[in-house]
């Protein structure tokens, strides 16, 4: 078998990968294989994301506002800089979510926040604490001293 | 006593979670925003249950290693001197890996076979965090994540499986062909790209959008309850076809690991891995947690038992007398 990068010398390095049950196959001379070491890693997961995307023409002058990331360099890395860049490089990055996912439809839940309340001591505790991170140390006594005064007056009563 | 005891280790869901705007880790230079990270996940951390708090630019080499050795850090973070840090319950059924690949990544881990109880208490720790920062999230692709692969729910379910009877006969291979096709994925112990060391295996979900967090769960369990019963059927055979032989093998094993004084870590777990067969097949008795052992005596961790610094040939010597002890204080014994 002809390597598939040069097609002149006889494949000696097969890459198998498989994404979404479907089979991806590689076979590379050594030489090739060693030129593109990048390619053979294409067994971690960003690899395999980064290799489809040296098959998939893009516009490449894209820049995402927020972080800067151009969509070359996701290209190359197969990672987002931000949250923003989903949004910046959309053309080109949902094709490959879409293959790497099989779908584009999230079905998940959605954030579902929670604030917990804190106990009045707890909330003094916190900030005492914060003062000293802060290194307020007259703050951090003054609620100390309402802490104690908290808790003296928990036991006597 | 758990159906799949002696083949179920552990299970796990991650959660991958980012902030929104503030770009991933990777990109993000800030200071504030790194501090910004932090803070906001030490406080849910306050909220939520005891915890230890740890940058990884505060900590040994040692250190590091160690708490990676114990599956609460992933190998990245444990490098990760510039920005990373770790939320780790006192527990340690539950870490919060701030500035791995993504801002958050909660785990939560058990014991046994159930994913369900992992899912919930990291989920809760994702509830609180939603509550004090902008997650990113999109309705079309779900939770935002620095690599594309772990969009929508940002979870990974993973069950970590002891099969040494699949292993011998060599059928984990088509095993793990089958599994590959269902959209799941096998790992090593200690994950992507990681050997299977002491026939121990991860099987967990590859795809992360698409489907809800309880499909996610439920397949995954599903694909491990028919590798545990492949495994159980093995294990039958095994028995019946080695026979004597087998038996041979596992006392041979729990004599070295009784009796030897000097023990590397490669020996320790070829030689564990065949006592858990053991104790498995009513061969062997210990009661106390052989798989925390193996842990125990990986080398960071041996170290900090140590309490001080050991090189390699001293650990192998500390790490069998370690191994002594515990197994006789476990009541090991030839049944």
């Amino acid at each position: 078998m002809l390597c598939d990068k040069c097609k002149k010398r006889q494949a000696s390095v097969h890459i198998k990968t498989l994404i979404n049950g479907v089979y991806v196959e590689k076979h590379l001379c050594s030489e090739c294989a060693r030129d593109y070491d990048s390619e053979l890693d294409i067994l971690s997961p960003s690899g395999i994301v980064s290799s489809m995307f040296s098959t998939i023409e893009g516009p490449t002058a894209k820049r995402c506002k927020n972080c800067g990331t151009t969509a070359t360099e996701f290209k190359r890395s197969g990672k987002a800089g931000c949250s923003e860049c989903y949004k910046a490089f959309e053309d080109t990055i949902l094709p490959i979510v879409k293959r790497v996912q099989g779908t584009l439809n999230h079905v998940g839940r959605a954030p579902s926040p929670v604030v917990k309340e804190r106990s009045e001591i707890d909330q003094l505790r916190y900030e005492m604490e914060e003062a000293v991170r802060k290194e307020d140390y007259r703050l951090a006594a003054e609620i100390r001293d309402k802490i104690k005064a908290l808790e003296g007056g928990r036991q006597d009563g | 006593m758990d159906k799949y005891d002696g083949i179920v280790i552990s299970s796990r869901v991650r959660l991958a979670r980012n902030v929104e705007g503030i770009p991933f880790p990777k990109k993000l230079n800030d200071e504030r925003a790194f501090s910004t990270i932090m803070k906001a996940g030490e406080d849910c951390a306050k909220d939520c249950f005891p915890y230890k708090f740890y940058q990884m630019a505060h900590l040994s080499t040692i250190d590091r290693q160690a708490i990676f050795e114990r599956h609460l850090i992933s190998r990245e973070l444990a490098v990760n001197t510039k920005n990373g840090a770790v939320i780790i319950s006192d527990s340690e059924d539950l870490s919060v890996m701030i500035n791995e690949e993504d801002h958050y990544r909660i785990q939560a881990i058990n014991k046994g076979f159930d994913l369900q109880d992992a899912y919930s208490r990291a989920s809760d720790f994702d509830n609180v965090l939603a509550g004090r920062v902008k997650l990113a999230y999109s309705d079309k692709l779900g939770y935002l994540t620095s690599c594309p692969t772990n969009l929508g729910t940002g979870m990974r379910a993973s069950v970590m499986v002891f099969l040494p009877a699949l292993t011998f006969s060599g059928k984990i291979n088509s095993i793990i062909n089958s599994i590959q096709q269902l959209s799941l994925t096998v790992r090593g112990v200690y994950g992507e790209g990681s050997k299977a060391e002491g026939y121990t295996y991860q099987i967990s979900n590859q795809v992360s959008l698409g489907q809800t967090e309880k499909e996610i769960i439920d397949n995954v369990t599903k694909v491990v309850d028919v590798v545990c019963e492949a495994e159980i059927e093995e294990r039958k055979n095994l028995q019946s076809i080695e026979g004597v032989r087998l038996t041979d093998k596992i006392m041979r094993a729990y004599g070295t690991l009784t009796n030897a004084y000097v023990l590397s870590t490669a020996e320790l777990l070829e030689c564990a891995s065949l006592v858990k067969l053991g104790m498995a097949f009513g061969l062997v008795r210990f009661d106390g947690d052989i798989n925390g052992l193996i842990i125990s005596c990986q080398p960071a961790n041996l170290i900090k038992i140590a309490g001080k610094n050991l090189n390699a040939d001293e650990r192998d010597v500390f790490r069998a007398e370690t191994v002594r002890k515990v197994l006789k204080k476990g009541n090991g014994g030839n049944v």
